[in-house]
């Protein structure tokens, strides 16, 4: 049963098909898996780059936190509604001039969106929510609270996994994140008293789901040190407000953003020792060129 | 029994194989045709190994001939010889062979010759002659048509089958001779009729002689010109000749394999027999100078009052086409073409029925004649179904006009049309309320509930407004009965309609909103996801939105969301009632249709007189004596009556609904509004 | 034509691809059976049935191909549950005698559960594996662990490539000793040359592939538009169909090339060869192959093949028939190039020197020949028993895995002594041989279609 696996003296083995070698058929050639290679495409980490990364991460579960908070004060009536959507148009404007001064108006011109077209939007929101509000308002009457909970605590759950957090994996969609913590905003927004509250409380997740990580983004891009003492104080505004509501809540809270931004990064960095790709020619050919300019 | 086909077969047979061996890759083709071919006398044949077909073949046969076994079983001990004889050819032939045997058509492959000798059994008692009737070559078969007596001249009886031949197209010819001897045999005789063969020559030439009467005939063959002189076996079939002349032989539904061959064998037979009318036409009390004997020798059939009625028809026909073309000419004048009337023309089932009743009329009066027997019983289908729906339609006229029904009928309809309109508004109050428990969505129900119960409003007060005039529109209506109880039927279909048109308008309400809101959330829950429907290459691609389109889109699908149940309970209930009104209806239609195709004539004619519709033959087997010829007697296998009706139904106008079930579902499940009842002539939806 | 070697053995092929499918692996069971035939083995097919074919069907000089009546789940694979193909494998495996299981395919899930229970009967094992897998995405981490538990008791593996040995020995982490390269074949006489079909005032390149990314379509969109704006006597043939058809046909339409690309849709198997004859070049744009038949029947043909470096394509043509660039669009424009500057010089040999030099190269009496060896090998080896085959199981295949599938081996026993228990070997009856030195099909009972049968019959 056992082949001989020494070579026919004078006669060295040849990865060829075509011709018949004096070889068995199983025989096993010291140039067996020579073209192996392992983890061609590892990357090295620094730990100060991957913490900074996370702070995008950080900021998502601040927002929500933030979020679910403002509500929580609106519906025990500690909140007002004028009071929070004079200080949601504040906060807006400051945003908006930011936005434009962060990068000396490169942006805009890039993009070629005009203020009028910005102004016109927020009419349009405006008025549509305005409009709307009371039909929110009964919208969820006839359904039980915990369904509600549910429902919107799931929603935001989705809408923190496929938010676009600047990876590239198939799994990202920035509509469907979006989409989802507004499907979650009007759910909760139609268990307040009244109509205002609704109306108010859809602008401000309209602002802190859609405007801030725009604005964010940006800060992230031009003013690194900036953002990072933005997102520390982020941070400790949201744990402050959750302290206030409940202590323990702001303790898993904390250690959660501490895991997150500190934990994980370290975690990663070891594991990558333990990575083993395969490498070899029976690898699918990728296809390292743009070939769609073929096409335009 | 073969190891190899057995088993295959068991294991095939486990597993619910259906279509055993059919095809056969190259090379082994020839194998199993060779081994069919193969008349095996030696007990060691060697059988194809997947011959589960034939003994499948072999079973059937089995059972057929035991069958036969019980349905016949003389006590004569000379039969059970016979039927042992039969049990030992059916151990050594091939099975195909049998069957082609006991079916009296000769099989393509088997080493002796067998004649098939149709003789008719009313010239069973005639007197000596010759025989005249059709030789079918390819079936080594004779068909006899009648005797010629003696004495007769030659040359006069050529001319005669000369002129039998120009008119009926059917190639008759003199076949051999006949000869009945009172007493004992005459040598004579025999020569004679040999000589005959010379003067008529015919290749084979026949001989049936009967001695006094015995039952048992001496048939043998003359063939002079054969390069290979075969011992031809005889077997003479006696066949009723007015049954198979009057008889219409139905071909089997599937035209493929044995039967059909056996079925185009047969109705040569009966082919020759019907269009030679003409032979039977002269009787014996003739002046001619040939003496024939048929079935008609002893006098033809006639009838006055059926001469009568043809002659009457005429006229009438003619007469009726006038009227049906003035009336037709009416209905396609342009006056009746204006939209309002069109529209509820062509939604009202009685004008379709009257329509097609018209229809009816015509293909009667038609003064052609019927070329075929299919046309002849379409007439006759349609007239017997005229008659009886106007004599139904006339005694329930009858009925309704006596004791004043019509006037307690209309007396009893506004009530029961105030009754239902107030069944619908508490249904409404009751989903308006907390129906079954669920909990719907306040606004949206008063707002539809409110609607719904307006539109009740508007039709009570619609039936009250009508309700001193119903007596005298209904007295009329009832008139049109007459025109037949399909009518009658159809006009009670309408006013059902009629009266809960109601229910329909607000079926189509809530279907609609149904619709739109499945497919505004539909499109809405493609935005959700960030995906668009590309209509160029008829799929979702994903799409980048503006933050605006995003946020209303996102806001609006949540809103429909949250409104649906209640859109979707209302939708429900509707559908339900209209679904009910609508199998009402189908029910009534579904009658109409029946009485309208029902094949009356054709069934009569199978209970009265089943020989003239015949799906084939069967053969029973006669006393049968050593040495003579095989004796069978041909009897005609009236079609089923489930033959009868598939063959012969009337078509009708409406079709049924071609939707499956599942596309029913589907279409009530996205809003689709349904038309179950579609009329041949509508546009596909 | 005499009973081959030392002993004829009794072969089950198994695999969920076959005639009437027709493909890659089809073919190579079709074809290796006939050959393994022709040597005096016992062969037959098992696989499952294909719309209203249900049943035993008989092939050329008996074959004998069992059609089984099991549900297809996705592309020709059999849904698969690992136990409800038990009786009928058995009773197959049993009536017909049969020594050796050969299955085909990693794709085919009828092919692993024969593995399996052939195993569980104790019966010998061969696997031959036609296709390269990655290792990266879940999916196949996922189909490399099931093929590691399939193969790990495994009597002897046949690869087609080298390359598709490496990688197969790396998914399944087998002893390379165990595994033999045994190339596929192509039939020499169905793609002869024949150089009066082709158009020699213009160049013409022929592409016959299914139109999928994995054949590097994407490449052939970008190379067809350089070449045909450098060369402006090149046409193109593409035949073949698929989701990528549509990228070809918006090129064809972007630059106007309607008169020089030809895209002929879906070809028959026996169309291909026509439409090869007409063709100077073949080009094969794969992003990935264990061994390309294309490029062979190509050269049989006589023309000069241009293909991507990739999977087993180096090993299979020698350097003077074939060009090989790297799976980009400049360096297959280059190996173009360079094929057409030969074609114009007249440096290519003639159609009929390359059929003449391809055709000594893959044989399938070569391929049997080699596979019988396999068997002979096997033959001699003995079959774990139930004990050690659970060892095996738990401490090669990963503790979770090998666990799991010791189970459901322990349960296949239990349900194959149920099954004995049920219908005993003893009264399922033998089948009469259709091929084999026993066979029924063998000569001797071809003649006698007039004459009595007085041979002596085969015994049952």
């Amino acid at each position: 049963m056992t082949c001989a696996q020494q070579p026919v003296p004078g006669r060295r083995w040849q990865k060829v098909l075509y011709e018949r070698q004096p070889f068995p058929d199983n025989y096993v050639d010291q140039r067996f898996l020579e073209e192996l290679r392992k983890n061609v495409h590892a990357r090295q980490y620094r730990y100060q780059a991957v913490v900074f990364q996370s702070g995008a991460v950080v900021q998502q579960l601040c927002s929500v936190c933030v979020f679910v908070l403002t509500w929580w004060y609106m519906d025990a009536g500690m909140l007002s509604p004028q009071g929070l959507f004079g200080a949601a148009l504040v906060s807006s404007l400051l945003g908006y001039v930011l936005f434009d001064a962060v990068d000396g108006g490169a942006g805009r011109w890039a993009s070629g969106r005009t203020r009028w077209a910005d102004l016109k939007s927020t009419l349009v929101f405006a008025a549509f929510t305005y409009g709307f509000s009371p039909v929110l308002k009964t919208l969820t009457e006839s359904i039980s609270t915990d369904t509600i909970y549910a429902m919107s605590a799931l929603m935001l759950l989705g809408h923190l996994i496929f938010f676009d957090y600047g990876a590239n994996a198939a799994i990202v969609s920035s509509t469907l994140s979006l989409n989802m913590a507004i499907f979650a905003s009007v759910c909760l927004a139609s268990r307040l008293p009244r109509a205002l509250h609704a109306f108010v409380m859809v602008t401000f997740a309209m602002q802190i789901f859609a405007l801030w990580p725009m604005l964010q983004k940006k800060l992230k891009a031009q003013t690194p040190r900036c953002y990072v003492g933005v997102t520390v104080l982020f941070a400790l505004a949201a744990l402050a407000g959750l302290a206030t509501v409940s202590s323990v809540g702001a303790v898993l809270f904390a250690s959660l953003l501490l895991a997150i931004s500190c934990l994980c990064p370290y975690c990663l960095i070891r594991l990558q020792l333990l990575k083993d790709n395969i490498h070899g020619p029976w690898d699918e050919a990728e296809i390292k060129e743009d070939l769609s300019r073929f096409l335009m | 029994m073969p190891d190899l086909g057995w088993s295959d077969g068991l294991c095939l047979s486990v597993y619910h194989h259906q279509r055993p061996f059919q095809d056969w890759e190259k090379g082994f083709t020839g194998k199993l045709q060779a081994s069919l071919e193969f008349p095996s006398n030696s007990a060691d044949h060697q059988e194809p190994p997947e011959c589960a077909y034939g003994c499948w073949l072999s079973l059937m046969s089995l059972l057929k001939w035991l069958g036969l076994v019980f349905l016949n079983m003389p006590s004569s001990p000379l039969w059970w010889l016979w039927s042992a004889q039969i049990f030992l050819v059916f151990t050594h032939h091939p099975q195909v062979e049998f069957l082609c045997l006991l079916a009296g058509v000769c099989p393509c492959r088997v080493t002796a010759m067998v004649l098939k000798v149709f003789f008719p059994s009313c010239c069973s008692s005639a007197d000596s002659g010759i025989l005249i009737g059709r030789w079918i070559s390819e079936q080594n078969s004779v068909v006899i048509l009648a005797v010629v007596h003696f004495p007769f001249i030659p040359v006069q009886v050529k001319q005669y089958l000369g002129e039998v031949q120009r008119v009926t197209k059917v190639s008759v010819s003199v076949l051999g001779s006949w000869s009945n001897s009172k007493q004992e045999k005459e040598e004579s005789l025999s020569e004679f009729l040999e000589d005959l063969g010379t003067i008529f020559c015919h290749e084979p030439w026949i001989q049936i002689s009967k001695e006094g009467d015995s039952k048992f005939w001496s048939c043998s063959i003359l063939q002079k010109h054969s390069k290979n002189p075969q011992e031809e076996e005889i077997i003479l079939v006696y066949y009723d000749q007015r049954k198979v002349m009057l008889s219409h032989l139905h071909p089997p539904l599937d035209t493929a394999g044995q039967r059909a061959e056996d079925a185009s064998k047969l109705s040569a037979i009966f082919g020759t027999v019907a269009r030679s009318q003409v032979l039977f036409m002269t009787d014996r009390y003739n002046e001619g100078p040939i003496k024939l004997t048929h079935w008609q020798s002893d006098g033809v059939e006639a009838s006055i009052i059926v001469e009568l009625l043809k002659q009457a028809s005429v006229p009438a026909c003619m007469l009726l086409t006038f009227l049906l073309s003035l009336l037709s000419g009416i209905c396609r004048s342009r006056v009746l073409k204006f939209w309002p009337l069109s529209f509820l023309w062509s939604k009202l089932s009685t004008c379709e029925q009257l329509g097609h009743r018209l229809q009816h009329l015509q293909v009667i009066s038609s003064s052609k004649k019927a070329q075929n027997q299919n046309q002849l019983m379409r007439k006759a289908n349609i007239f017997v179904s005229l008659l009886i729906d106007v004599v139904l339609g006339i005694l329930l006229m009858s009925w309704l006009y006596r004791k004043n029904r019509i006037g307690h009928l209309a007396d009893t309809l506004v009530p029961v049309a105030d009754h239902v309109a107030e069944e619908l508004q508490d249904l409404l109050q009751w989903l308006m309320g907390a129906p079954a428990g669920l909990k719907m969505n306040r606004a949206l129900d008063q707002v539809l509930g409110r609607f719904f119960l307006y539109h009740i409003h508007l039709w009570i007060s619609y039936i009250h407004l009508l309700s001193p005039f119903i007596e005298m529109i209904l007295w009329y209506v009832g008139l049109s009965a007459c025109l037949g109880l399909t009518v009658a039927l159809c006009i009670l279909s309408d006013i059902i309609a009629l009266l809960t048109f109601h229910i329909y308008c607000f079926y189509v309400y809530g279907a609609r909103l149904y619709c739109l809101k499945i497919y505004g959330l539909s499109s809405l829950w493609r935005l959700f996801r960030g995906k668009k429907w590309n209509v160029l290459r008829q799929r979702v691609d994903s799409c980048s939105y503006d933050l605006d389109q995003l946020f209303i889109g996102t806001l609006l699908f949540t809103i429909l969301l949250f409104l649906l149940p209640t859109t979707a309970l209302y939708y429900l209930v509707f559908t339900l009632l209209r679904l009910l009104v609508v199998i009402v209806q189908g029910l009534i239609h579904l009658l109409v249709d029946l009485i309208d195709s029902l094949p009356l004539y054709s069934l009569i004619l199978r209970l009265c007189r089943s020989y003239r519709l015949a799906a084939g033959v069967k053969f029973r087997v006669l006393e049968q004596q050593d040495g003579k010829p095989l004796r069978l007697l041909m009897q005609i296998n009236p079609l089923s009556y489930r033959g009868v009706v598939q063959t012969y139904r009337l078509p009708t106008y409406s079709c049924y609904p071609r939707d499956s079930w599942a596309s029913l579902c589907k279409k009530l499940f996205l809003g689709e509004l349904i038309y179950p009842w579609k009329h041949k002539g509508d546009k596909q939806n | 034509m005499e009973g081959g070697g030392p002993e004829a053995h009794s072969v089950c092929m198994v695999s969920d691809f076959f005639y009437p499918n027709m493909g890659g692996v089809e073919s190579h069971v079709y074809q290796l059976s006939q050959c393994l035939i022709e040597r005096g083995h016992k062969v037959l097919v098992v696989t499952h049935a294909y719309g209203h074919r249900k049943g035993v069907r008989y092939l050329t000089n008996g074959l004998k191909v069992y059609y089984l009546p099991l549900k297809v789940m996705y592309n020709q694979s059999t849904a698969t549950t690992l136990f409800h193909s038990l009786p009928l494998l058995r009773y197959i495996f049993v009536r017909e005698r049969v020594t050796i299981v050969h299955a085909h395919s990693s794709f085919s899930a009828m092919a692993h559960d024969a593995l399996f229970h052939a195993k569980t009967m104790g019966l010998r094992t061969v696997f031959t594996d036609h296709s390269l897998f990655g290792f990266a995405d879940v999916s196949s981490v996922l189909t490399n662990k099931l093929l590691t538990v399939s193969l790990c008791d495994t009597n002897h593996i046949i690869c087609v490539s080298y390359t598709s040995k490496e990688n197969t020995v790396l998914r399944a982490a087998l002893d390379p000793r165990i595994v033999s390269v045994i190339p596929n074949a192509v039939d020499p006489t169905d793609f002869t040359p024949d150089p009066s079909r082709r158009d020699d005032s213009t160049i013409t390149i022929v592409v016959v592939s299914r139109l999928v990314y994995r054949k590097g379509i994407d490449l052939l969109s970008g190379i067809i538009p350089e070449l045909c704006q450098k060369y402006p006597e090149i046409h193109f043939i593409v035949g073949g169909e698929g989701p990528k058809r549509i990228i070809l046909e918006e090129v064809r339409e972007r630059y106007q090339l309607h008169d020089r690309v030809r895209l002929l849709g879906g070809l028959e198997h026996q169309d291909v060869r026509n439409v090869l004859v007409q063709g100077h070049i073949f080009l094969n744009t794969s992003l990935t192959e264990a061994f390309c038949m294309a490029i062979v029947e190509a050269a049989s043909c006589g023309l000069q093949v241009v293909s991507t470096r990739v999977g087993g394509i180096p090993e299979v043509l020698p350097e003077n028939l074939i060009i090989l660039c790297e799976p980009s669009v400049k360096s297959l424009c280059d190996g173009l190039e360079k094929a057409i500057s030969q074609l114009r010089s007249g440096t290519l040999p003639s159609p009929e020197t390359v059929h003449n030099e391809v055709k000594t190269f893959y044989t399938w009496r070569n391929v049997a020949e080699r596979t019988e060896k396999v068997y002979d090998r096997v033959a001699d080896e003995v079959v774990l028993p139930m004990k050690e085959r659970l060892d095996r199981l738990m401490t090669h295949c990963g503790p979770v895995t090998g666990c799991i599938f010791a189970f459901f081996a322990v349960l296949n026993f239990l349900l194959l002594a149920f099954l004995r228990w049920m219908t005993p070997d003893s009264i399922i009856d033998v089948a009469i041989d259709a091929t084999g030195p026993k066979g029924a099909w063998t000569k001797q009972c071809l003649f006698g279609k007039k004459r009595r049968v007085k041979e002596e019959l085969p015994n049952s």
